[in-house]
């Protein structure tokens, strides 16, 4: 073995004046990112952080309602984890806007799902379970929306808890677009 | 990522900057109380927050913490003597108390008083459990003393060390939060480490790869929980408090003792890993102390006579390839503080956020950053005092549980996560 000749080939290159030596690399490309709201107290917080500042491709969007499948199966999770249903979902932008969730995960690198005290377990299990198909990261906020929510604020983060492999739960309003921005979303 | 404003923000502790104000707030690790074991003990170097310190005991075993250098003409007091009621400088024998009071300058004339016009600026330091404490900020907001279990309990069962890290505080403090790393670069540890091994616990950790990670915020800081299945219909959670600014404490793994650390900065570029081991209901056994000191679960070795760790940039962390490829360690690079601390420092000194890319499984670290970031302003801009200087915040504990599927860690865990004196720790 050989022992190190340079600065650079040692660990002690962990300097300031090492650290110009870094590859300068092209700019990180942005996750593709979908943030539905899954009730309306999410929604006014996804469309808030919406027009917070210049976002990178995210579409903000709110859970409207599902659309059962015509094709008379049932609407159950493993039938969309599956993919055996036709079963897909509507959404609409800030704006005003209609969407599919099908569509809008074409091509989706995560999904952030917002829920406030009011919650919506068939929102959730909708979209948890899409993404899980696709294989899309899926990730949750939980803003309780005012105090003595406790009860229903568990009720959503265990409606969320198995479809969002990271949930965070916060009181603080300003969470979302801070965690976007982390995200290069 | 962060922007670059912010990532100076966060990393800068320096006097007159907000996050060097933020921590000024607190009363930090200065140094371990057996550096300075008796009354008239040698005088010791200490550096914090960027400014440089002497730390002495006088003759009645008085703690002082002040300015380093003379006030005459700037010679470094380390050389000082240790004299009686105070520290005489080796150069012309000013002589100062443990408040940086000058009680003597030799070449006035008896009668003078000019020395009593001479301070130097002064901090108190104070014994609590192993550690000597200082605050650095305004006396009029100095706040109570620390109330952390392992530093309160008696000191038969509890153990502290300290090491030199040499990177930035931030970047430390980040891995204790990071639990998504310990998957895989501590993978190693949970079969064999003395501290560590034989804990039911680690068996789910090393069944489930892929946790998932909850978030919750609280008082002083957050709770992370990370989730791994369990038997039928249960998860294993393990649950990391951080309480702000820089205390954060791993799970518990059986009936072995709960470690943790607190997070310093020395400058910007160097930090202290305080790091304690405790048992909230019984004495360490002497096995237990031994392995700590031999460098076991979250301590190390060290260069002798000295706080730097054996393992260091200069020996390339002594990696063991062979270890590495067989498995033993993941990254070659042998104990889990060394693991973190090898990777940390090879980030450079500072490491640069806004190149990073980072991933949802990164929440608690974007959480974290957010509440210091926050928090520096408010105290800036309203002099609003920030979390975790209450010592109600300190009363947090680490929890590794099994819970239902459908009970949420906060819920389930509730007692658990404080401290309850005289009752063991949740562990599995
Ligand atoms: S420099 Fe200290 S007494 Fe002169
Ligand atoms: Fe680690």
């Amino acid at each position: 073995m050989w022992n190190p000749t340079l600065l650079s080939s040692c660990a002690r290159a962990a300097t300031a004046s090492e650290a110009r030596f870094r590859i300068n690399g092209p700019e990180p490309t942005p996750r593709a990112t979908r943030v539905i709201a899954l009730d309306p107290g999410a929604a006014e917080l996804v469309a808030s952080a919406a027009d917070d500042r210049p976002w990178h491709g995210a579409h903000f969007l709110t859970f409207e309602s599902s659309l059962p499948a015509g094709d008379g199966h049932e609407l159950t999770v493993e039938a969309v984890v599956r993919g055996d249903t036709t079963a897909d979902a509507i959404l609409r932008s800030p704006d005003g806007v209609e969407t599919r969730l099908s569509d809008e995960l074409e091509g989706a690198d995560v999904a952030v799902m917002v829920a406030t005290g009011d919650g919506n377990p068939e929102a959730a299990v909708m979209i948890g379970a899409a993404c899980a198909r696709r294989g899309i990261m899926t990730a949750g906020l939980v803003v309780p929306n005012g105090d003595g929510e406790a009860r229903r604020v568990d009720r959503t983060v265990s409606m969320l808890r198995p479809y969002a492999m990271v949930l965070l739960v916060s009181k603080d309003k300003g969470d979302l677009p801070e965690v976007l921005t982390a995200l290069r979303a | 990522m962060l922007k670059q404003d912010i990532n100076e923000l966060l990393t800068q502790t320096g006097p007159g900057t907000p996050m060097g104000e933020l921590f000024r707030q607190y009363w930090l690790p200065a140094l371990l109380a057996e550096e300075l074991p008796e009354p008239g003990s040698p005088p010791v170097r200490v550096k914090l927050l960027s400014e440089r310190m002497i730390a002495f005991r006088d003759d009645d075993g008085n703690y002082g913490l002040m300015d380093e250098f003379c006030a005459h003409r700037g010679v470094s007091m380390w050389f000082g003597k240790n004299e009686g009621n105070g520290l005489r400088c080796a150069y012309h024998g000013w002589k100062y108390d443990v408040t940086g009071q000058c009680i003597d300058v030799p070449s006035e004339p008896a009668e003078s008083s000019f020395c009593e016009k001479v301070k130097l600026t002064s901090y108190p330091l104070v014994k609590v459990g192993d550690i000597l404490w200082t605050y650095m900020g305004d006396p009029a907001s100095q706040p109570p003393l620390p109330e952390w279990e392992f530093a309160v309990v008696p000191s038969e069962q509890t153990f502290t060390s300290k090491r030199w890290q040499e990177s930035n505080w931030l970047q430390a403090l980040e891995g204790g939060i990071d639990s998504s790393h310990v998957s895989w670069l501590h993978s190693g540890g949970l079969k064999s480490d003395p501290l560590f091994k034989g804990a039911k616990g680690n068996e789910y950790n090393l069944n489930d790869m892929r946790p998932f990670f909850e978030v919750v915020d609280a008082e002083g800081g957050l709770f992370i929980g990370a989730r791994r299945n369990a038997e039928e219909g249960h998860y294993y959670w393990r649950i990391t408090p951080w309480v702000m600014p820089s205390f954060t404490m791993v799970p518990p793994r059986g009936d072995h003792p709960v470690h943790g650390h607190l997070w310093v900065p020395i400058d910007d570029e160097n930090c202290w890993v305080f790091t304690f081991d405790y048992h909230p209901v019984r004495a360490l056994t002497p096995d237990e102390v031994q392995a700590m000191k031999d460098g076991h679960g979250v301590h190390n070795e060290y260069e002798p006579g000295s706080f730097r760790p054996l393992q260091n940039k200069d020996n390339d962390y002594l990696m063991d390839r062979e270890a590495q490829r067989r498995g033993d360690t993941f990254s070659g690079v042998k104990g889990i503080a060394m693991q973190d601390a090898s990777l940390q420092e090879s980030m450079g000194p500072i490491v640069d956020r806004t190149k990073e890319r980072l991933v949802s499984t990164d929440t608690g670290i974007i959480k974290a950053r957010q509440m210091l970031r926050r928090s520096a302003e408010e105290l800036r801009d309203n002099g609003t005092t920030p979390p975790g200087v209450d010592p109600a915040h300190h009363q947090v504990r680490s929890v590794a549980i099994v819970l239902p599927k459908d009970q949420p860690f906060i819920e389930g865990s509730r007692d658990d996560l404080t401290v309850r004196p005289g009752v063991r720790q949740t562990s599995v």
